[in-house]
C-alpha cells in the first residue's frame, strides 16, 4: 500500500461508505422531522379563495423579482 | 439464486410504504405551484436526500459499476470532478444563487425575461427533447439489473418495470412534488442502506487486499493481452489520467454544466425555502456524489476480480451486468431482499423525479407561452399531471417494449450533450454578460445542436479506430455554443432588456 494513487482511492472509497453511513442516520432523522414541518405549514394555509390566498396574475403566487427584464 | 420469502416480504413493505406516503401528500397539492416546486417548502435534510435519491437511479449505479469493472477505482473520478464541482457552486452560488432568486419554475423560464419568449420556448425544446430521450434507457438497465441479481425470469422485465413505473405514476400524478419529497426521503434511506449493506459485504467477502491485487493483475493481463474474453481494463485501475488527460479536463466543464444546468437537479435549487438553503443542498450533498460513482464502482471492480479468479465470465454476461450477476453469487436471504427494495428505491426515485420535471418544462414553457387566455388553477394543475402520464406512457413504449437499435446509444448521448452545451451557454450568458442578447441565444443554440449531430454523423459513417473521442465531441458543441452567443452578440444590436438579478431578494 505505498502507491499514493490506491492509498488516495482507499480512503476515498471508504470515506465515501463513512459518509453515505452518517448521512443515513443524519439526514434520515432531520429529513423525518422537516417532513413533519412541511405537512404542518402546508395544512395550516388558508383555504383557496379565502382571505389571503390570492393569486398573482400568472396564477401562481410568487412575487417576481424585480430588475429580471 | 432466487428471491425467499423474507426477501419478498422486505420488498412488499418498501413498496407498500413507499405508495402510502406519496399518495398522502396528494391532499396538499392545490395548483402548479404546489405540483411542480412543492410551494417552495422545501428544507436542507429533505433537500439533500431528494437530491441524492434522485441523481443516483439504477441506471447510474448500472453505469458506474460498468466504469468500476472497467477502469478500477479510476472509474471514480468523474464522481470526484462532480463532487468538487458541486461544492463550488453550491459555495459561490454560481448560477443557482440568481436562479432561485429570480423564483422562476424551470431554466427556461429564466430565458424569456432575459432574451424573449421565443429563445424560452426553443430552449424548452432542447431541454425536452434532451431530458426525455435521455431517460429512455432508464426502465431497461434498471430491468437488467433485477433480472440479474435477483434470478427472474428475463421475460418478466418488461412486466416487473411496467408495474414499478405503474407505481411511480400514481404517487407522481396525484402528489406532483410533494409526493417526490417525501417518498424520495423513504427511498433515500432504503437505498443508502443497500448501498451501505452491499459494499460491507463485498469488500468482507472478497477482502481488500486481494480486490487491489486482482485489479494489478487484471491490469497486468490487459497490458500483456492474456486478459481472458470480456475481462480486458480500458485503462489502469489507479491512475485516472494514465492515457487521458482529455477526457479529465473535459469532465470537469461537463460536470460544471450538468451541476447548473439539468433540470433535475436544479428543481430542488427552485424548490427549496430560500437561496441559502438551496446553496446548502449543494455543499451537504457534494460529496454524496463520490460515493455515487465510488461504491458501485466498487462492486464492479469486484466483480471483474471475482470472475477472473473463476476462471472468467459467465455465460451471457458482460462488462454492464457483471456486476449483478456477480451480486447474485454474494448476497444472503434477507439482505437481497434489501438490496433489491435499495435498488426499487433508486429506480423509483430517479423516475419520479425525471417524469415531474419533464412535464413541467413542457407545461411551463412549451404550452404555456402558446395560451393566449390565462388558464384556471384546476386547469393548469390537470395538463400538468396529464403530461406526467404522457411521459410515463412514452417512456414504456420507446424505453421498454420498443427495442432501442445499437446507434441509439450514441443518439442518446449526443441529445444530452445538445441540451447541456446550449442551455449552459444561454444561462450563463443571460446571467453574467450583459451584452448577451437574443440573437447570439438563437446561435448558441442551433450551433450547440449542429455540432454534436455533425459528429453523430461523421461517426457512423468511419471505421471505429478513426470516430471522434467523445471529448473531442463533447467539448466542440460546448466552444461551438459559447461562440454562437459571443458573435451572435457582438454582431447585433446590444439588449434593450438586461437581467441584473437582486441581491436583496
Amino acid at each position: 500500500m505505498k502507491d499514493p494513487l490506491l492509498l488516495f482511492w482507499t480512503a476515498l472509497i471508504f470515506g465515501s461508505l463513512a459518509w453515505y453511513f452518517l448521512l443515513l442516520f443524519y439526514v434520515g432523522v432531520r429529513g423525518g422531522k422537516e417532513i413533519r414541518r412541511l405537512t404542518r405549514r402546508l395544512g395550516e394555509r388558508p383555504p383557496l379563495g379565502g382571505p389571503g390566498a390570492g393569486t398573482s396574475a400568472r396564477g401562481e403566487g410568487e412575487a417576481r423579482t424585480p430588475g429580471l427584464g | 439464486m432466487s428471491l425467499h420469502g423474507l426477501d419478498w416480504a422486505i420488498v412488499g413493505v418498501y413498496l407498500v410504504g413507499c405508495m402510502a406516503a406519496g399518495l398522502a401528500m396528494r391532499r396538499f397539492v392545490r395548483g402548479v405551484e404546489d405540483f411542480a416546486v412543492a410551494a417552495r417548502q422545501m428544507d436542507l435534510n429533505l433537500g439533500i436526500a431528494s437530491l441524492a435519491a434522485t441523481e443516483l437511479g439504477l441506471v447510474t449505479i448500472m453505469y458506474t459499476a460498468q466504469l468500476g469493472f472497467e477502469k478500477g477505482f479510476a472509474g471514480a473520478v468523474v464522481g470526484l470532478i462532480m463532487a468538487l464541482a458541486m461544492y463550488l457552486v453550491g459555495a459561490s452560488g454560481f448560477v443557482i444563487g440568481p436562479l432561485r432568486r429570480a423564483g422562476v419554475m424551470t431554466i427556461p423560464e429564466l430565458f424569456e425575461r432575459r432574451f424573449g419568449v421565443s429563445v424560452r420556448w426553443l430552449a424548452g425544446w432542447f431541454v425536452v427533447l434532451g431530458g426525455v430521450l435521455n431517460m429512455g434507457i432508464f426502465l431497461r438497465l434498471g430491468g437488467e439489473f433485477l433480472v440479474h441479481a435477483t434470478g427472474l425470469p428475463p421475460g418478466w422485465l418488461e412486466w416487473v418495470m411496467t408495474f414499478l413505473l405503474g407505481l411511480v405514476l400514481i404517487y407522481t400524478v396525484l402528489g406532483g412534488m410533494l409526493s417526490v419529497l417525501v417518498t424520495d426521503y423513504l427511498q433515500f434511506i432504503v437505498l443508502g442502506l443497500g448501498i451501505v449493506v452491499t459494499s460491507v459485504l463485498v469488500v468482507g467477502s472478497l477482502g481488500w487486499t486481494n480486490l487491489v491485487q486482482g485489479l494489478r493483475e487484471a491490469w497486468g493481463a490487459t497490458a500483456a493481452g492474456t486478459a481472458g474474453p470480456g475481462l480486458a481494463m480500458a485503462d489502469h485501475p489507479f491512475n485516472p489520467v494514465h492515457t487521458r488527460w482529455g477526457y479529465v479536463l473535459w469532465q470537469i466543464v461537463f460536470q460544471i454544466a450538468v451541476v447548473t444546468t439539468w433540470q433535475t437537479q436544479v428543481a430542488r435549487v427552485l424548490a427549496a425555502r430560500d437561496e441559502t438553503t438551496a446553496r446548502r443542498v449543494y455543499r451537504r450533498t457534494a460529496f454524496y456524489f463520490v460515493g455515487r460513482f465510488g461504491l458501485p464502482g466498487l462492486w464492479g471492480a469486484a466483480a471483474l476480480v471475482y470472475f477472473s479468479q473463476r476462471g472468467g465470465l459467465p455465460a451471457g454476461v458482460d462488462s454492464l451486468t457483471a456486476m449483478p450477476a456477480y451480486l447474485a453469487t454474494l448476497l444472503p436471504v434477507g439482505v437481497i431482499g434489501l438490496v433489491v427494495a435499495g435498488m426499487l428505491a433508486a429506480e423509483m426515485s430517479t423516475d419520479s423525479g425525471y417524469l415531474l420535471t419533464w412535464a413541467t418544462v413542457i407545461y411551463n414553457d412549451l404550452i404555456s407561452p402558446c395560451v393566449k387566455r390565462p388558464l384556471s388553477p384546476r386547469a393548469r394543475l390537470l395538463i400538468t399531471r396529464l403530461l406526467v402520464l404522457a411521459i410515463g406512457v412514452f417512456l414504456l413504449v420507446y424505453g421498454l417494449w420498443y427495442k432501442i437499435p445499437g446507434n441509439a446509444w450514441d443518439y442518446l448521448a449526443v441529445t444530452g450533450n445538445i441540451y447541456l452545451a446550449s442551455v449552459f451557454t444561454l444561462l450563463v450568458a443571460g446571467l453574467y454578460w450583459p451584452r448577451a442578447n437574443a440573437t447570439g441565444a438563437y446561435a448558441a443554440l442551433v450551433l450547440g445542436a449542429i455540432g454534436p449531430l455533425t459528429f453523430l454523423v461523421v461517426n457512423a459513417r468511419v471505421e471505429p479506430a478513426q470516430q471522434i473521442a467523445p471529448e473531442v465531441a463533447g467539448a466542440s458543441s460546448f466552444a461551438l455554443a459559447f461562440l454562437g452567443m459571443v458573435l451572435g452578440s457582438w454582431l447585433t444590436r446590444r439588449p434593450t432588456r438586461v437581467a441584473v438579478p437582486s441581491d436583496s431578494a
